[in-house]
């Protein structure tokens, strides 16, 4: 499982080159009634200090007399990270299942609603990557909702490819796995080929495949392990393949797992206990029930995923969708994992230092720890509360979200009148 | 695999298999369980907090006998029968109501072989089996006011129904003739045959735009007052007794536009309904808090794309603006009843007072599906349906322990709790 280990020294490599400019050595503090690390215990009346924008001290620890304070009545916890998202996308999927030359770089849209909404709910981190509907789906990228450019947005400018074990239109499961295995294959044989050209000194382009042809650059970035995968196996079936596949050709992966998930659970923990002890291998679809039907008896159970993976010791990211329902909010999944009898402090996890280890950023986001990205939230109080506001949003130590001065959210709320308003008297 | 001893489970199985599953998991309900009372029937169960329906109780204790609630109390009355529950930090409420919905309704929502079928009955068609009907017992409802859906004018009668079954496995109706349903707006004329071209089905309906769809209203409304006590179908006999004030009416109106129909055709038709969705209310809310019309609101879903629900204007906040207009309201989750824990958490987010959204589920609901002097609320002689909760009702954070219908335990789910 050697694959397991490079993720996340790759990803830090990749997440230097962007993150905050140091340039600026504004101080800023944020002085709260609780403060709610994740990585360590909470802080009651504490003080997070940040300098150009990283983290310099969490507690209770003195002021710099030149520090710009912002005291806050509330709650603070670090920003949400989305481990698994579409948003800004204009289509999950390429038509084509074998893509990866494809990147949601090339598709996001910084203007898109979806985007403006993620830094509303409290994501300062968002992991954008091409659909489940493919094979080799392409390219995500790790980005923050803010920026009038994809690369003013950019931390990571490649993430990983999409893989999916779901077949798709026209294929079956066994179908899917070999166009996989075949994909592989292709790529190793054109590489192969051409070494072996080169090699006799022969090589004249066009004459065999070339492996510095987009089409297999990809496969091949995966199988030499300059690119991780992000495998989506929705079935348990699916989990077994989706090790053995990856396995076979030492590829590093993560996992986006369907409500069927916990069927498998002990495989799961299984190569979770194998990556070692803060390894998150897994993000669980937005959708935490399973239903499991028994023929003979004609009875059917509600299997609540989250809190059966929980209680099998596995860790993992939930993620939210970008529908009109409130499975759309990380707090409200990760409230929903509370439900299922994940304990309050592994739900807020999940949606922030979890999901940053799921993406190999862990020594960066996540949690409020010295050396990290300045990324909180300044909340109304208790960050898996309904009643819950996020009230700012600090980014890279800068405040980039204001709920009093947020007039769609306002729109939102009180709706827009595109007619004339109800007349005067109108009211009892 | 280890995975399936510890899983969560909610059991739907028939009255034996909740009860096997109670008395496999569930810890020693109480100290006065002796080996003779029966677990699944409590006698009393004391909480630390019991929603009434109207106030809160601190600590609260229900006493439930033969099936009603005995009394709703702050101490344990001497000589309660039956086990009694003592549930520390957990909070009761009675049973949830989805006022209008249609769940469980098997094989389409609304009969469209004509415009007008005041005679239909989804009850008929209810299947308290049914996966969504289960799934909403689980969230903690017990009673849902079964509509047909919106594609006709007049769609037929709605009852009120309990959401598990019958001593027969049918239904069990809290109030069978609970309200005659029409609809307002586009939803009745959407997809009828133009004027031109031939039919494709001898099933012609009319009507074709939204002037056709009073047309069609006042046209049944003349019908059942002619046809009176004589009336000669079971369709005019329900429109008689809806034209007569004898059966409430329900009626569908989204946008403001079906709102100002309704205020305006109310005294022409001598009806008072009670208003469902309601989407667009908040553009009206003054009008409609002098008109003094129920409303039963439907779902505020996150717009995308800058427009709400079917195309409606939205305000996240539409449950708060009318409830602070002074209209009185219910919830709806507007399709899968399971889904209305998540709408009142909302509406309370998103503004409405948390006691209002508690009464919007509860004795509101009841009262506008006219079956308040059955269930909605924790009064003696009502029935005793509850659902208890590890937390406030209002958080999505919070688990159901336990749905009780009728006095009996349908639903135990406290076995997952030692694993917090």
């Amino acid at each position: 499982m050697k694959g397991n280990l490079g993720f996340a020294a790759a990803m830090a490599a990749a997440l230097l080159a962007a993150g905050p400019a140091p340039a600026e050595e504004e101080v800023l503090a944020v002085r709260a009634r609780r403060i709610l690390t994740v990585s360590g215990p909470p802080v009651e009346d504490g003080v997070v200090l940040m300098r150009g924008g990283r983290i310099e001290a969490v507690g209770k620890v003195a002021i710099p007399p030149l520090a710009r304070v912002i005291e806050h009545d509330g709650w603070v916890c670090p920003g949400f990270v989305e481990a698994h998202s579409q948003a800004g996308l204009d289509r999950g999927n390429e038509q084509q299942p074998i893509v990866p030359f494809v990147s949601a770089l090339d598709a996001l849209d910084p203007s898109a609603q979806a985007v403006e909404d993620q830094l509303r709910e409290g994501v300062t981190t968002l992991h954008v990557i091409p659909g489940n509907e493919t094979q080799i789906g392409g390219h995500g990228i790790l980005v923050k909702p803010r920026g009038r450019t994809v690369e003013e947005m950019l931390l990571v400018r490649s993430t990983g490819l999409k893989v999916s074990l779901e077949p798709v239109r026209g294929t079956t499961r066994a179908g899917q796995v070999a166009a996989l295995r075949k994909a592989f294959r292709d790529a190793l044989d054109a590489k192969d080929a051409a070494d072996r050209r080169r090699a006799e000194g022969a090589a004249t382009p066009g004459e065999a495949p070339d492996p510095e042809d987009p089409r297999r650059r990809g496969v091949l970035d995966l199988l030499e392990g300059r690119a991780g995968a992000f495998v989506h196996a929705p079935l348990a079936m699916d989990v077994r393949n989706a090790f053995s596949l990856c396995d076979e050709r030492g590829i590093r992966a993560r996992f986006v797992l369907g409500p069927d998930a916990w069927r498998a659970a002990a495989l799961l923990r299984a190569r979770q206990d194998a990556a070692g002890p803060e390894a998150v291998l897994y993000a669980l679809d937005p959708d935490l029930e399973d239903l499991d039907r028994d023929e003979d008896r004609d009875e059917e159970r509600v299997i609540e995923v989250a809190g059966v993976l929980h209680r099998a010791g596995v860790r993992f990211a939930l993620t939210s969708d970008e529908g009109p329902w409130p499975s759309r909010y990380p707090w409200y999944q990760a409230a929903r994992a509370v439900s299922q009898g994940l304990p309050r402090e592994a739900a807020l996890r999940a949606i922030t230092l979890d999901a940053a280890r799921y993406l190999g950023v862990a020594d960066r986001l996540g949690s409020l720890e010295k050396g990290k990205d300045g990324n909180l939230l300044l909340l109304t109080g208790d960050p898996l509360s309904a009643s819950t506001w996020v009230d700012r949003v600090i980014l890279e130590g800068e405040v980039v979200y204001e709920r009093s001065a947020d007039r769609r959210l306002r729109r939102l709320l009180e709706g827009e009148r595109r007619e004339p308003s109800e007349p005067a008297g109108g009211g009892k | 695999m280890r995975a399936v001893k510890y899983q969560n489970v909610i059991h739907f199985g028939p009255p034996a298999a909740a009860l096997a599953l109670l008395l496999a998991a569930a810890p020693a309900p109480a100290p006065a369980a002796g080996p003779g009372p029966d677990p699944s029937r409590p006698g009393a169960i004391r909480a630390a907090r019991l929603w009434t329906g109207s106030e809160w109780l601190e600590p609260g204790v229900l006493v439930l006998s033969g099936g009603r609630v005995a009394s709703a109390g702050r101490d344990l009355p001497a000589g309660a029968a039956g086990p009694v529950l003592d549930l520390p930090g957990a909070v009761l409420t009675p049973g949830w109501i989805d006022a209008a919905s249609r769940t469980g309704i098997e094989g389409g929502e609304s009969e469209e072989s004509r415009e007008s079928t005041p005679c239909v009955r989804p009850v008929r068609a209810f299947d308290p089996r049914a996966r969504g009907v289960r799934a909403a017992l689980a969230t903690g409802v017990t009673s849902l006011l079964l509509e047909p859906g919106g594609a006709n004018v007049i769609g037929g009668v709605a009852s009120v129904v309990k959401t598990v079954p019958g001593p027969g496995g049918g239904p069990l109706p809290v109030r069978e003739e609970a309200a005659l349903r029409i609809a307002f707006g586009d939803e009745p004329s959407a997809g009828n045959f133009p004027a031109r071209g031939i039919p494709l089905s001898i099933y012609a309906r009319r009507p074709t735009t939204r002037m056709g769809v009073l047309a069609v209203l006042r046209d049944a409304w003349m019908l059942g007052r002619l046809a009176g006590r004589e009336a000669p179908s079971a369709d005019d006999a329900a429109l008689a007794r809806a034209a007569a004030g004898e059966i409430p009416v329900r009626a569908l109106a989204r946008n403001a536009e079906d709102l100002r129909t309704v205020l305006r055709v109310r005294e022409e038709l001598g009806i008072r309904p009670v208003l469902e969705d309601v989407s667009e209310g908040w553009l009206l809310p003054g009008a409609l808090a002098k008109a003094g019309l129920d409303c039963v609101v439907g779902p505020a879903i996150f717009p995308l794309g800058g427009r709400g629900w079917r195309g409606t204007e939205p305000a996240l906040d539409n449950a708060g603006a009318l409830h602070r207009a002074g209209v009185r309201i219910a919830l709806t989750a507007g399709g899968e009843a399971a889904g209305l824990r998540d709408q009142a958490a909302l509406a309370v987010r998103h503004g409405l007072p948390r006691d209002a959204a508690l009464a919007a589920v509860t004795a509101e609901a009841a009262r506008m599906s006219g079956v308040a002097d059955r269930v909605g609320a924790l009064r003696p002689g009502l029935d005793a349906d509850a659902a208890v909760f590890d937390g406030d009702p209002l958080e999505p954070s919070t688990r159901v322990l336990l749905v009780i219908v009728d006095g009996r335990v349908v639903l135990d789910r406290r076995a997952g709790e030692e694993a917090r």
